[in-house]
């Protein structure tokens, strides 16, 4: 555009050295001020534009988030038109996108909404929020400003499963076992007459007042179910062509199930070597195992973070953190392609005392032959080949 | 809105700017036609510019309004034929009996019967010729007009993406022509105005000493040329308009209803505050450039020499004061205050102007200081444009420490403006502070804890736990999620595990679900928080 007013101002430019007229010297002005001014207002007006987005950040698997631009003007010249890109995720929006055109006076504000679809797990960079502008003549290129990048996490979904029969042997927990070594003293489930042999420290002082015979307690075996979840996401570990789906399949069992154990009011821990984009490294990630609603979600925001990645080795990852866990633990180990070290780690577990499910996420074409080979250690395995496999703990 | 509504207002917008266009068109074509006039009128004194700028002017229209009828026939066939020669007698017609007019009834009426014998003399004269020239340039510069202004429109837009046509790709776009037309047409009036002020007689008489006339600025086709600019840039926003609103129509880009009438507004605004600049802006100097900076040195060295003798002044007064006290006459009486014999600050060259010779070197330094930013301003955008050019500027030595230095003066510059900008701030700052007491004294945030309904209490417990965090040194990073928080806090805490944990999971109830939360859910959360409380003081 530049090309075509420099001719013009080069003869003006003569005109008015060799004439010293008023003429040309206010053509000058006018041409010069004319793209010098569009220039500044759109500059200046773009500069004062200050945008607002206003979502909540987390979101659960198929809700719908509303999002809210708010975009001012704060300064007293007004914006003449500016163009609102938002850049947003394919995975949350589909077409149109997010685009307006718009005008604000001076200290005008105007607020719009979108809405995005939370249809995949993960954590998405909403934004930037592009806005160009130009001047009114079209004489200069349009300008541009980049707006800031915020990020709405997705949770992975989360199966609710109804009956799952995790093995567990820490004593005095609070779900109910059968096995009467992990009698809970604080759980009176009944009363019998004394018979030799009884424990003096379970009569029951009161009752045999009453009823003027020695009377004992029963009391209810209960165990405490301290999980700590082992999740594989390392590529290598997956059939090549199932690789994305059964990793996805495996953060699905590691959610369903942390949920069904921090529901029981149990502690459940988890240990994922994935990327965390978080994080910056690709470092295993740790969550130690806690109570609570707090722990869960702090477990399903890393599960909704978490990237596959190769190179991190699940064997290593786990007998990193074995040593670090209590007697009679249970490890819930999710993974795709079970090999020969894997199996001596989970037995040198088993030897220590920890408790060992094997579950396998994806299509397994060994899962018979990986049965019989766990067997042999006393190992569960479990084999959830698609979602549809999750029914087994739903029944 | 609908697609439909949209549609329509679009179509309205359209018709609206194009009209609005042919109509500036119209008037360009008509001051084109002044300026010529002009020029004309300096060469044959008795031309008339004013008739043959209303021809022009309806030639112009009606030009724009039938380029659409012409496209619709075929080139040399019958109809067109037809058409084409019946308009262009009625043209020439008007435009001979315009001209013949244009010298009196009576001498019209008397040539009329001369066109028998001799009709190439008689009909052909020089100024109907000349006009004929002025009409057909005319009439064919208005349709190149409104080809390139059709060309901008939606129905053309969408004709091009449907053929998906290649042949176009290459050719520059419509808008980019009309900005070039527009600019090399001024180009040229530019040049017929500047030749109507040289004295064509002096050139050839051998009189260099007077080459042009002084005329006033709006004379001579000096008024007609800079309307045709203004008139340029007026269509110019609007050729902006429609051709970005074809393109958010297009890509089906939602536009705000507000935005036709305000484009329209502010074109306006915009040119009134151009002209009105411009008019306030000097347009002559009384001493070159050169003067100006002496003069300027001269006022700065003066205001120095002032301050200098003041503080000598000053000084003087004091030691005498204090010779005085001894009985010492003072030595240093003369001379001790600044006198006039200060640098002479008017150079000779302003004596030719105004009776105010303070008015003059103001209206020279405005002037100079104005031109050569003209000149940085058109050089630094044509740079900016032609990153090619700079490119190859770089490779030239020395470059690279005019850079530096020119970077040095921009940073030295950009502090000075950083420091007013925060000086003025602060000051702003402490006038609004005095405006509001109460914002500051912290009266006004008084909150009643009674007043707040459970999921407030649940948010205010949590925001204090957050509060009372980073008073103890367990600070919440703005990335940090509350879970994170909450682990940042047990790890701190452990005794308070429990609670954090309860209170945190409270916390993500009330604020991420729809359901009302329960009293007994914010009594909960109190009892949790002061938990937590006791176990931070314990920490302290």
């Amino acid at each position: 555009m530049v090309d075509t007013f420099i001719p013009l101002l080069v003869l003006l430019l003569l005109l008015a050295a060799l004439m010293r007229d008023d003429f040309a010297i206010t053509l000058i002005y006018l041409v010069v001020g004319a793209v010098a001014i569009g220039t500044w207002w759109s500059h200046r007006s773009l500069a004062r534009i200050t945008f607002k987005r206003q979502f909540a950040a987390w979101a659960f698997l198929g809700e719908k988030i509303d999002v809210g631009i708010q975009i001012n003007n704060k300064g007293w010249l007004p914006v003449l038109w500016v163009d609102i890109q938002e850049s947003l995720p394919v995975a949350l929006s589909s077409f149109p996108f997010f685009e307006h055109v718009t005008t604000l006076g001076p200290r005008a504000e105007t607020r719009y909404h979108y809405t995005l679809e939370a249809r995949k797990r993960g954590y998405y960079p909403i934004g930037p929020l592009f806005a160009s502008t130009g001047d009114i003549l079209g004489l200069s290129r349009p300008v541009r400003l980049q707006g800031l990048v915020q990020f709405l996490t997705v949770y992975p979904k989360i199966v609710p499963l109804t009956s799952i029969d995790l093995p567990s042997s820490s004593p005095q927990g609070t779900l109910r076992h059968t096995q009467p070594i992990f009698e809970d003293p604080t759980r009176t489930f009944a009363k019998r007459d004394y018979t030799v042999g009884d424990s003096l420290r379970r009569v029951d002082w009161k009752s045999s007042a009453t009823t003027g015979r020695l009377q004992v307690k029963l009391f209810e075996p209960s165990i405490a179910l301290e999980t700590l979840i082992f999740l594989n996401l390392n590529a290598e570990d997956y059939l090549i062509r199932t690789r994305i789906d059964s990793t996805e399949l495996a953060i699905v069992i590691a959610a369903s199930l942390a949920a069904w154990v921090a529901g029981k009011k149990q502690t459940v821990g988890l240990k994922v070597n994935g990327t965390d984009p978080l994080m910056g490294d690709s470092l295993p990630q740790y969550i130690p195992p806690r109570k609570g609603q707090a722990n869960l979600m702090r477990i399903l925001e890393k599960l909704a973070r978490v990237e596959m990645n190769s190179g991190i080795s699940f064997v290593e990852m786990i007998r990193q953190q074995r040593y670090h866990l209590s007697w009679g633990t249970t490890l819930l180990v999710i993974t795709g392609l079970v090999g020969d070290d894997l199996l001596d780690e989970l037995y040198q577990a088993r030897r220590a005392g920890q408790n060992v499910v094997l579950i396998l996420a994806g299509p397994s074409a060994s899962y018979g032959d990986i049965s019989d080979r766990a067997g042999h250690f006393g190992i569960r395995v479990v084999s959830i080949p698609n979602e549809r496999g999750l029914d087994i703990w739903r029944k | 809105m609908s697609q439909r509504e949209s549609s329509q207002e679009y179509r309205f917008n359209e018709t609206v700017f194009r009209w609005t266009s042919y109509l500036l068109v119209a008037l360009m074509a008509a001051c084109c036609a002044w300026t010529l006039g002009s020029l004309l009128n300096r060469l044959m004194p008795s031309w008339q510019p004013l008739l043959m700028t209303t021809v022009c002017f309806l030639i112009s229209l009606d030009s724009l309004y039938t380029n659409n009828r012409w496209k619709d026939q075929a080139i040399f066939s019958k109809e067109w034929v037809v058409t084409f020669v019946t308009r262009w007698i009625v043209i020439l017609l008007l435009v001979k009996t315009l001209t013949g007019l244009s010298h009196g009834l009576d001498a019209f009426l008397a040539e009329i019967p001369l066109w028998r014998t001799d009709f190439l003399t008689r009909f052909m004269t020089n100024d109907f010729l000349i006009s004929v020239v002025m009409v057909i340039i005319t009439w064919f510069l208005s349709g190149h007009f409104a080809g390139l202004l059709d060309e901008m429109g939606m129905e053309h837009a969408l004709i091009t993406m449907d053929m998906g046509s290649a042949a176009h790709r290459d050719e520059p776009l419509a808008r980019d022509r009309l900005v070039s037309l527009i600019f090399t047409i001024c180009t040229i009036l530019v040049m017929i105005t500047g030749l109507v002020r040289v004295n064509l007689r002096a050139i050839f008489a051998g009189q260099f000493d007077s080459l042009f006339f002084d005329l006033p600025i709006l004379a001579g086709g000096g008024a007609s040329t800079l309307a045709y600019f203004m008139f340029g840039l007026a269509l110019l926003s609007q050729t902006q308009f429609i051709s970005l609103h074809t393109r958010w129509n297009l890509a089906h880009i939602p536009v705000s209803k507000k935005l036709a009438g305000r484009w329209a507004l502010y074109s306006i605004l915009f040119l009134a505050i151009l002209a009105g600049l411009v008019s306030l802006l000097p347009t002559s100097y009384s001493m070159g450039l050169l003067s100006s900076l002496g003069n300027l040195i001269d006022l700065y060295m003066q205001f120095f020499y002032y301050i200098i003798g003041f503080v000598f002044a000053a000084l003087v007064l004091f030691l005498n004061m204090l010779l005085s006290l001894f009985g010492v006459k003072a030595p240093f009486i003369k001379n001790a205050f600044p006198t006039n014999n200060i640098p002479k600050l008017l150079n000779q060259e302003t004596s030719g102007g105004s009776s105010l010779p303070w008015l003059d070197i103001a209206r020279s330094i405005i002037f100079w200081v104005i031109f050569l930013g003209i000149i940085f301003f058109s050089f630094s955008h044509y740079l900016r444009q032609h990153q090619e050019v700079l490119i190859r500027l770089r490779r030239i030595p020395g470059w690279r420490i005019l850079a530096q230095f020119w970077r040095w003066i921009r940073g030295k510059f950009a502090g000075v403006k950083r420091g007013i900008s925060k000086m003025v701030e602060s000051g702003l700052e402490r006038l609004r502070l005095r405006r509001e007491p109460g914002v500051g004294d912290g009266k006004g945030r008084y909150l009643n804890l009674k007043r707040l309904n459970a999921r407030q209490k649940v948010y205010f417990f949590y925001l204090a736990l957050v509060r009372r965090g980073g008073e103890h040194g367990l600070p919440r990073s703005p990335s940090q999620t509350p879970s994170e928080y909450a682990a940042t806090l047990e790890d701190a805490l452990p005794a308070a595990d429990e609670d954090i944990d309860s209170l945190t999971g409270s916390f993500v109830e009330a604020r991420y679900s729809s359901h009302p939360v329960p009293p007994e859910e914010a009594n909960r959360v109190r009892t949790a928080w002061e938990r937590i409380r006791k176990i931070l003081r314990g920490k302290k």
